[in-house]
């Protein structure tokens, strides 16, 4: 007879329905089985398998239900053993999966039991919980825990996943000092997938928050060999490093030839390399567009949870812990297990994040480290980025408030802002913007690159010469190639468009955005004619900032180091601020009168692409574009990195992805100076009215309301793109108008706004517009004389009012997104990672650095296949040696421990055993293995 | 005993070539079962393993054998009916047909030879012969019968049969 055996036994009962309960005395029915195949040895990821055929003559096992045939049903358990030559052997139970009966003229009548293993149990149970930068013991443990919590009694209990080891067995050997985020909490999960995302996870760098290393993890059964029954209804978690287990006694070798082992067929597979830049896609609205936010937050999640440090634990170098002096350090080497300060480094938030990052760089310029450093930029002139994109950019003077007093004027040459009635087009009226007027040469700080750019607007206010040959009193646009007239429409002539001087109320209007003042055409006799100061209201869409700075922002951080200790936060001067000057009686006057102080009744912030927009009096390091250099913003954001790329191998490929909000962080203050000459909030004011403004190409503009709740209190602000709705302005509420403004019908809005070509974007407080959008600064809260009715105004300051509207980490949300770096040499993008769940930015690219030395590694498998042998030192994980002259080369360079030329050291990923007697081929007790040369 | 050799069938376990009422099929010699004319020309028993062959590549040795146990025990008779006296046709043709078309096993409880109901005799061979039990028994696999009208009288025939069960009962 054959030198090895089997057994097979009938050992759990789903039904009961043989009468001795749900764990009957083992039945043996080896004697039935025909064959065993596929029987494998397998884990981290795949579930184990049988398939057992049985002879099922008379329908044993099927409908006859006899002592020694059982029927075999849904969820009952065959116990399999294996013996080798040797003696060695291997062992498990399975559960039911599916049963084929078959009845055939050559086989007779047979059962076909698929079988497989008892971790099935947790492919078939659900949890959800979030960890937060936890080590991969707990996050395996925890699992295993979730899962024993929600099974049911006929279901296994996982055990030993609590515990490194029993004596010389070892079970849950995962890292304790490793930190990875899991969103398991987000949607429910599997148990057994999640302990594969877990392992998935160990890979990336230990400074990473993995483990650096590669691990399997599988299920043993409980066999409770001592008395035979097999009821233990238990299976034990084993996690391991990838070939390294602590239970392999030592490492075998197969080779070829050999008469102890007879090797019936090598097969080997060496693949190329399947990627060298990896892009993971995240949590929707957890990324940003520019990245800095989202990168900081990130980071900042990193470091505050930073896991405890563990005694007794060996940490490798790179690896973070908070120890009990409540600081937190980093192993500068592979450290003891007691706690040695020279073997620990300590760091702070600047060691993750970087001392230089900015992560408002749309309002910010910081890169100081401390107030006395001598090198870097304390951000004060950030607010030069915002003020680029508003009117008046060249006015270089930030502070008018010095030496002002309430009966001086605000200039209409001052730096200020554009609010969201730059377009009118309402009946007759009409009125749209440009960067600039010229009749022969744009002014160079308008140029991108010293190129004009696509959508850059000239008001042509005469006969155009140069590059405006052939233009007269039109409007043009330069289309990327060369310049168009925008209106009038379809090249008619300026004289088609309505007069000033035939109708002053209904003249067209141009904003002419760099000097912040409206012209008016009057004809072709006179053409365009500045109407700023014209009419009242006439300049109404420009509003004049008294003072324009930087001030901190919302991030209170220090930037300090573990070598090196900083003043500064984040923050400073982060944020950018516009204030405005106004007194009740210019809002009541202003009526009558054109001054500049009536359009400073209220507050406003603007940005515009390219952005920065000119290069006019711009930070040191700056130009126009530099931040985003694309003419207009496409929400898809998919096509264009702010750089100007394309493709998914640019610097700034992670800014890519669908932007879904615009979003910042808002402060407004509606103040005045108390008679202690300070600062004081108006009292009882709060939710103010506010609006954000689109603007495309076209003039199409979209517009969105929101709240700012409180008086000089930072909000977070986040409008959802599909929030925005069509705008169509109404003429400006001025006394020319007044017929036409005494009833205000409803307007057809038709325009489609084009997301594609996103082109301006302003914020305005609407406390000094009417309820149709007209600015209107008599009307609302922030003018009002009685706000003046406390003790602490004072007649010095001359009862006027004060706004500041303050803007930090101005950005837009989007899917997260994370890239491995760039390449050069060739670049292989693999599909995009999806990672729906995963919100933290250092947690994605964690996922992608991993996934990147997965696909850098070339996979290099043999398929094995042996007379059957099941030793108990190569089992699923373990590692081998195979040495085979004609078909393993390991080149020198790449030969690790106890390899040579033709010698490979390999990971046994799958052990397949099959018994087949009967079929006069290929056959007996034969094994598979699948090894795979390990992750280095 | 009658006959050199005989094939039977029986109803029950228990039972043997000698009970009352089993059919059978007599072989030469005094053969009177069904009737005179049966005769044996050869009488081969086969025992065999299905060999397992796995490839050795790269190396001298002969393919890896395993020992899978014994596949096979066949019996491949021949004989013929001879009906050249009497010109009557042979009963032992119409027995071997009913017992093919018939149960060649019986569960338990209607009979309970699971394995075979078919038996053996061979007086100058008795290491193969076999009786039936519910441990072990033969199945009647092939019969055929081939007329040779240049023989008229004589049918040739071919009958297999298969052992199946315990192998200790073999003999």
């Amino acid at each position: 007879m054959a030198t090895w055996s089997y057994e097979v036994k009938y050992v759990y009962d789903n039904d009961y329905n043989s009468g001795a309960g749900t764990f009957p005395t083992p039945i043996d029915i080896t004697d039935n089985v025909i064959t065993i195949e596929n029987m494998t040895d397998v884990g981290t990821g795949e579930i184990n398998t049988a398939v057992l055929q049985l002879n099922a003559r008379d329908g044993q096992f099927i409908t006859a239900d006899g002592g020694t045939t059982p029927k075999i049903n849904q969820f009952d358990r065959i116990y399999i053993k294996l013996t080798d030559k040797n003696g060695a052997t291997f062992e498990k139970i399975y559960e039911v999966d599916s049963l084929e009966q078959k009845k055939t003229i050559t086989e007779g009548i047979r059962l076909v039991v698929n079988l497989m293993g008892m971790e099935r149990h947790l492919q078939q149970i659900h949890f959800a919980k979030q960890f937060f930068y936890e080590n991969a013991f707990n996050v395996a443990k925890d699992v295993c825990d979730l899962y024993n919590s929600s099974r049911g009694s006929k279901q296994v209990a996982v055990d030993k996943q609590n515990i490194v080891n029993s004596g010389s067995t070892y079970f849950n050997e995962l890292p304790k000092w490793n930190a990875n985020n899991f969103d398991y909490g987000t949607a429910e999960t599997y148990a057994y997938d999640g302990i594969t995302e877990l392992v998935n996870k160990l890979g990336s760098s230990v400074s990473a928050g993995g483990a650096g290393d590669f691990y399997e993890f599988k299920f043993i059964d409980d066999l409770t060999l001592g008395s035979g029954t097999y009821n233990a209804n238990k299976i034990q978690l084993k996690t391991f490093s990838s070939g390294n287990s602590e239970n392999q006694s030592s490492t075998p070798t197969i080779t070829n030839p050999t008469d102890t082992l007879p090797i019936y067929s090598t097969h080997g597979t060496l693949e190329d390399e399947t990627g060298s830049l990896v892009i993971a896609k995240g949590a929707k609205a957890y990324g940003t567009m520019p990245t800095n936010s989202s990168k900081f937050r990130g980071h900042k999640d990193a470091f505050l949870l930073i896991p405890d440090w563990q005694s007794g634990e060996s940490y490798p170098s790179g690896a973070r812990v908070l120890y009990t002096d409540g600081k937190k350090y980093q192993a500068n080497t592979t450290t003891s297990g007691s706690w040695t300060s020279s073997q620990w480094d300590e760091i702070k938030l600047g060691n993750l994040v970087g001392q230089d990052f900015i992560y408002s760089p749309y309002t910010s310029t910081l890169t100081k480290i401390t107030s006395s450093s001598g090198s870097g930029n304390d951000g004060g002139d950030g607010y030069k980025l915002m003020t680029s994109s508003g009117s008046n950019p060249d006015d270089t003077t930030p502070d008018h408030t010095s030496g002002w007093n309430p009966t001086d004027t605000i200039s209409f040459d001052w730096h200020g802002c554009w609010d969201g009635n730059l377009v009118i087009k309402d009946e007759k009226h009409f009125r749209t913007w440009v960067d600039c007027k010229t009749t022969s040469t744009v002014p160079p700080e308008l140029k991108l690159n010293g190129n004009y750019y696509r959508g850059l607007r000239v008001l042509v206010n005469g006969t155009g010469s140069g590059d405006f040959s052939g233009f007269t009193d039109v409007i043009v646009q330069y289309d990327g190639s060369q310049w168009k007239q925008h209106y009038p429409y379809n090249g008619a002539a300026a004289s088609t468009m309505y007069q000033w001087s035939a109708n002053p109320s209904q003249g067209t209007q141009v904003a002419v955005i760099n000097e912040g003042k409206n012209y008016v055409w009057k004809g072709t006799s006179t053409g365009w004619v500045v109407d700023n100061a014209t009419y009242d209201k006439s300049n109404d869409c420009f509003h004049p900032a008294i003072s324009v700075f930087s001030e901190d922002g919302v991030a209170t951080s220090l930037k300090s180091t573990g070598s090196s200790t900083s003043n500064y936060s984040y923050g400073k001067n982060s944020a950018t601020a516009w204030q405005y000057h106004f007194d009740t009686f210019t809002a009541w006057l202003g009526g009558i009168f054109t001054t500049g102080k009536y359009y400073a009744v209220g507050a406003w912030a603007c940005f515009k692409f390219p952005y920065p927009t000119t290069s006019d009096n711009l930070p040191t390091g700056y130009t126009v574009g530099s931040l985003y250099k694309n003419p207009t913003l496409d929400t898809n954001n998919m096509h264009l990195t702010p750089s100007g790329e394309t493709g998914f191998n640019a610097s700034d490929t992670e800014e890519l992805g669908i932007l879904e909000a615009l979003s910042f962080f808002i402060k407004f203050k509606y103040f005045f100076i108390n008679s202690s000459s300070n600062e004081e909030i108006f009292p009882f004011k709060g939710k103010f009215r506010f609006r954000a403004t689109c603007y495309d190409t076209s003039d199409n503009v979209v517009t969105q309301d929101f709240e700012v709740a409180f008086n000089e209190e930072w909000e977070y602000i986040s409008l959802p793109i599909s929030g925005f709705k069509i705008y169509r302005a109404r003429a400006a509420k001025r006394w020319g108008n007044v017929v036409t403004n005494l009833v205000t019908p409803e307007l057809e809005v038709l325009e489609v706004f084009e997301w594609k070509n996103l082109k301006m974007i302003s914020i305005q407080c609407m406390e000094s517009y009417d309820k149709v959008g007209r600015f209107a600064a008599e009307e609302g809260q922030i003018n009002n004389a009685w706000d003046f009715l406390t003790p602490l105004a004072t007649l010095s300051d001359g009862f006027h009012q004060r706004t500041r509207l303050s803007i930090d980490n101005l950005h837009f949300t989007k899917q997260l997104t994370a890239s491995s770096g760039t390449v050069t040499g060739r670049n292989i993008e693999p599909i995009f990672m999806e990672r729906p769940y995963t919100t933290n930015y250092t947690q994605l690219q964690q996922d992608a650095k991993s996934q990147l030395e997965i696909e850098k590694f070339r996979y290099q498998a043999f398929e094995i296949e042996t007379e059957g042998e099941c030793p108990a030192n190569l089992r699923f994980g373990d590692s081998f040696f195979l040495e085979d002259e004609q078909v393993v080369e390991v080149p020198s360079a790449e030969q690790g421990t106890g390899e040579a030329t033709n010698k490979i050291k390999l990971v046994a990923k799958k052990i397949t055993y099959t018994i087949n007697g009967t079929d006069g081929g290929r056959g007996g007790f034969v094994r598979k293995i699948l090894g795979v040369k390990r992750f280095s | 005993m009658a006959g050199n050799i005989c094939i039977y069938r029986l109803n029950n376990t228990g039972e043997t070539e000698a009970t009352g009422s089993i059919e059978k099929v007599e072989f030469d010699g005094n053969a009177s079962s069904p009737d005179a004319k049966s005769h044996i020309s050869t009488y081969k028993v086969t025992m065999s393993l299905v060999t397992q062959e796995n490839p050795n590549p790269d190396t001298n040795n002969p393919n890896s054998l395993q020992d899978t146990g014994l596949a096979i025990v066949e019996y491949d008779i021949t004989g013929f009916f001879d009906s050249t006296a009497s010109g009557t046709a042979a009963a032992g043709i119409a027995q071997f047909r009913d017992w093919l078309r018939e149960p060649k096993t019986l569960k338990s409880g209607s009979g309970n030879l699971p394995f075979g109901r078919f038996g053996i005799r061979n007086d100058s061979k008795a290491q193969f012969n076999v009786v039936p039990t519910s441990a072990r028994g033969l199945i009647l696999e092939h019969f055929d019968v081939d007329d040779d009208y240049e023989y008229t009288g004589r049918s040739m025939f071919t009958c297999k049969l298969r052992f199946n069960g315990l192998i200790s009962g073999l003999g």
